[in-house]
């Protein structure tokens, strides 16, 4: 009951405006999907048989878990998700607003400016061109195509939203409005960097600072990329796959303006027991779980649409992977607070219990709602039928089977773990003192894990199967079709209540509302470690990083050490029994960008200078298994090969220096000859332990000097233990 | 000025900010969401998905 049946424009037929849509478009973005779907789930399924077997990793560098790892969820989110999401959007807000997309070059610039964007990723995170934050990898010539391609989106959306026909937004386009502004905000918050060269940067931030801002994005690339959005789609596709409407308009208003409020502010439970002030972390664990009200609202919001059609959903794929994408989303925002209390989260952090809630979402909640989108959408804009309903059916069999191995194998990884790394016994010592005992115990569970990720694949490729199956079977199309309605100037301004209008009609209004509504917790959460040097206690014992540990730092970042090393020691009995001292925040001031990593697949590095010998180092990296049984490192065979690049320090020292680092100009100017100093006297102990001298300027012993400075200025730990 | 005014605040009282805010804002939403008349409103604008625009030409 709108205003196409009010009296006026029933009347003046010839006062209709005729419009197309654009799905030519719409079209490329599914095209895409399907595509990046296939390369994301491949990479997945990749870089989890590298963790069942060390072999996969072939010994090539662009091949290695730390380098390919980035590339899965730059891959999933970006590539897969964001192309979904943008078929989608485009999908429904024609629909909604029934007019055209605003312009159609722009769309076509958007769609290959992000598809350049993704084969740029492709290209460069296999060759070590990473910042290392998590999901904002990239560098920083390719951030800018991000910034200006995702403005490109913004202004074709919205200008789109002002040439619309229908005086009321649907609530499906809030959603999308606040993933526009938020996502700008978040990402180019997070990848300020000064440039050191075309393929390098350093974070404006560092350390502990670093940290907060990192998953304040990291957080929230979760709430506006993958879940926002999706909200959207599920208040515009499930109305439609029913055909009812939503359950309550009412409570999608309260899901919307609580869930963004709320989620803005829950980033910092990433980083609980860490040395991130402990107010943060309270304000940070509060949030979070006070956010599983407005998630469950949302999700019975979504589960109610399809009351009274359950047998629907028992038969029609759309219906089954929409009513499963959802009941996901409920599971992942209930396990998502759970592992935010600050007693369950000391246990799941760092294990792979955080890497299963991960998929839950990813694959239970994203993944099944792109496939439900997708069956609708495909036969309806190519006007065919579905090619094969059977097919569907073993696709959905196949992910949800796999989602639930993968589910349950990192549960069991993850507690299993967790409980060890724990243990202590009655004499106060550790039961499982070598980290690798905990590391080897859980492989069988790689393995479960690595064939739930085939079945997700196999269940993905089956569909994109079936849907080219069924594009093929649709006429070629050469004209679009024509629709006509009234414009908006000839529908009255408001029937129901003009208050409405002022807040929820207004498309500038209301942008500006929702803007400030995730301003309040970003402001709130970071100004005051932005704005206040008092923030983090300077220690005049942390010194900057030698030109030759900045060196054998970068290499670290390009390796992608950090997806399987922490470097932060949480105050934990256990912790400090087996990694050492606590790690406090003073220690990270120079860290550009900080490395505290997400996930101990290995041990915590953060005070693990000292405790070796150069050559136990040396032996290490040329061959974990040699010096750690049982070890799943790859080996980084390159490093030995590849010379340290001594021209580029000086151009290094200078932007850090520029950023806050206490470099003098005799410092930067001496510091090639500085670098190859170190590195001499690093390679006369090496030398003593009889490797050759040509190994000098191998870039090896940078990453040795890097490892070895580790922790250390707060006094090391003590016991040295020799390569044999 | 701006660092005598930061080093005497407490960031603890952001907590206790954060908290009175999300409350009074989350209080207002409820509010407007059940006030008076927005019933017929919702009403028309959940079928917004539902309703298509009628086509001239093609066929869908
Ligand atoms: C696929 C995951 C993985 C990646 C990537 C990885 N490591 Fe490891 N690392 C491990 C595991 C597992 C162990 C424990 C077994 C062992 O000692 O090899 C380990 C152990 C270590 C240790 C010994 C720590 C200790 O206290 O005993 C060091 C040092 C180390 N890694 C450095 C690195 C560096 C440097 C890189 C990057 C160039 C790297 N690792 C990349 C998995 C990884």
């Amino acid at each position: 009951m709108s205003q196409n049946e009010t009296p006026e424009s029933v009347q003046n037929e010839q006062k209709l405006e005729q419009f197309s849509y654009d799905d030519k478009s719409v079209k490329l973005f599914i095209h895409a999907t399907l595509i990046w779907g296939v390369v994301a789930l491949l990479l997945g399924v990749t870089i989890a048989f590298q963790l069942a077997s060390w072999k996969f990793n072939f010994e090539l560098p662009w091949l290695t878990f730390g380098r390919l790892r980035p590339l899965h969820t730059n891959a999933a989110i970006f590539a897969f998700v964001g192309n979904a999401i943008f078929a989608g959007v485009y999908y429904s807000i024609q629909r909604l607003l029934k007019t055209r997309l605003y312009s159609d070059i722009l769309t076509k610039i958007h769609f290959w400016g992000w598809q350049l964007i993704i084969v740029l990723a492709a290209v460069t995170l296999p060759l070590g061109i990473t910042t290392s934050k998590e999901y904002a990898e990239l560098e920083w010539p390719i951030d800018i195509l991000v910034a200006v391609i995702w403005v490109i989106f913004g202004i074709n959306f919205f200008m789109t939203l002002k040439r619309r026909r229908e005086r009321h937004i649907y609530v499906a386009i809030w959603f999308y409005i606040a993933t526009i502004i938020t996502v700008a905000v978040l990402y180019v918050v997070n990848n300020l960097e000064i440039p050191v060269s075309l393929m390098k940067s350093y974070s404006v931030y560092a350390g502990v600072q670093d940290a907060l801002v990192q998953w304040w994005y990291g957080h929230n690339a979760v709430a506006f990329f993958l879940t926002t959005p999706f909200l959207g789609l599920m208040y515009y596709f499930v109305p439609k796959a029913v055909n009812r409407p939503v359950y309550s308009y009412r409570l999608s208003i309260i899901h919307f303006w609580s869930l963004i409020f709320v989620y803005i502010w829950a980033g910092p439970h990433h980083l609980l027991y860490t040395s991130l002030p402990e107010w943060v972390q309270t304000l940070g664990m509060a949030f979070s779980v006070a956010l599983w009200a407005p998630s469950w609202g949302g999700m019975i919001n979504g589960l109610l649409t399809l009351r009274g059609a359950w047998d629907r959903v028992r038969r029609e794929p759309i219906l089954k992977f929409l009513a499963t994408g959802v009941t996901f989303y409920g599971m992942a925002t209930f396990e998502g607070p759970l592992l935010s209390i600050k007693s369950v989260n000391g246990l799941a952090h760092y294990t792979d219990w955080i890497v299963g809630h991960v998929h839950s979402g990813t694959i239970g909640w994203n993944y099944m709602m792109v496939a439900g989108i997708l069956y609708y959408m495909v036969p309806k804009i190519w006007k065919t039928e579905l090619f094969s309903t059977k097919l569907a059916n073993f696709q959905f069999w196949t992910a949800t089977i796999g989602l639930l191995m993968y589910i349950v194998s990192m549960w069991v990884a993850g507690i299993t773990q967790g409980l060890m790394w724990r243990a202590v016994d009655e004499t106060g010592k550790l039961v499982y003192p070598n980290f690798v005992e905990t590391v080897v115990k859980i492989v069988p569970m790689y393995w479960v894990r690595a064939f739930g990720g085939v079945l997700i694949l196999a269940g993905f490729i089956a569909m994109v199967y079936n849907l080219y199956k069924t594009i093929q079977s649709a006429k070629v199309e050469e004209k679009e079709d024509v629709f006509a309605t009234a414009p908006l100037s000839a529908q009255p301004i408001d029937s129901h209540g003009g208050s409405h209008r002022k807040l929820e009609g207004l498309p500038l209004v209301f942008s500006v509302l929702a803007f400030l509504a995730i301003l309040v917790g970003s402001m709130i959460e970071l100004m005051p470690s932005i704005m206040s040097n008092k923030f983090i206690v300077k220690d005049a014992r942390v010194k900057p990083y030698t030109p030759l540990e900045i060196v054998g730092r970068d290499i670290y970042v390009r390796e992608g050490c950090y997806t399987c090393h922490s470097q932060m020691v949480r105050p934990m009995v256990d912790e400090t029994l087996r990694y050492g001292k606590r790690s406090e925040a003073a220690e990270f001031v120079y860290d550009r960008p900080f490395q505290w990593g997400s996930r101990r697949i290995g041990p915590d590095l953060h005070r693990v200078g000292g405790k070796y010998s150069h050559m136990w180092h040396y032996r290490h990296m040329l061959d974990p298994r040699k010096v750690t049984p049982g070890s799943l490192m790859p080996v980084y065979t390159w490093l030995f090969k590849s010379k340290i690049k001594y021209g580029s320090i000086p151009k290094k020292m200078q932007v850090l220096k520029a950023l806050g680092t206490p470099y003098s100009e005799d410092e930067i100017n001496n510091s090639i000859r500085n670098a190859e100093e170190q590195a001499l006297t690093i390679m006369a102990e090496l030398e003593r332990d009889g490797v050759d001298s040509k190994m000098r300027n191998k870039e090896i012993i940078a990453l040795i000097a890097y490892l070895q400075r580790l922790g250390t200025d707060m006094g090391g730990s003590d016991e040295v233990t020799s390569a044999e | 000025m701006k660092s005598q005014v930061l080093s005497s605040f407490a960031w603890t009282d952001l907590t206790v900010l954060a908290f009175i805010i999300f409350l009074t804002f989350f209080v207002a939403m409820i509010y407007w969401v059940f006030r008076k008349g927005s019933k017929n409103l919702y009403k028309s604008v959940e079928q917004l998905p539902l309703e298509e625009a009628p086509v001239v030409r093609g066929e869908a």
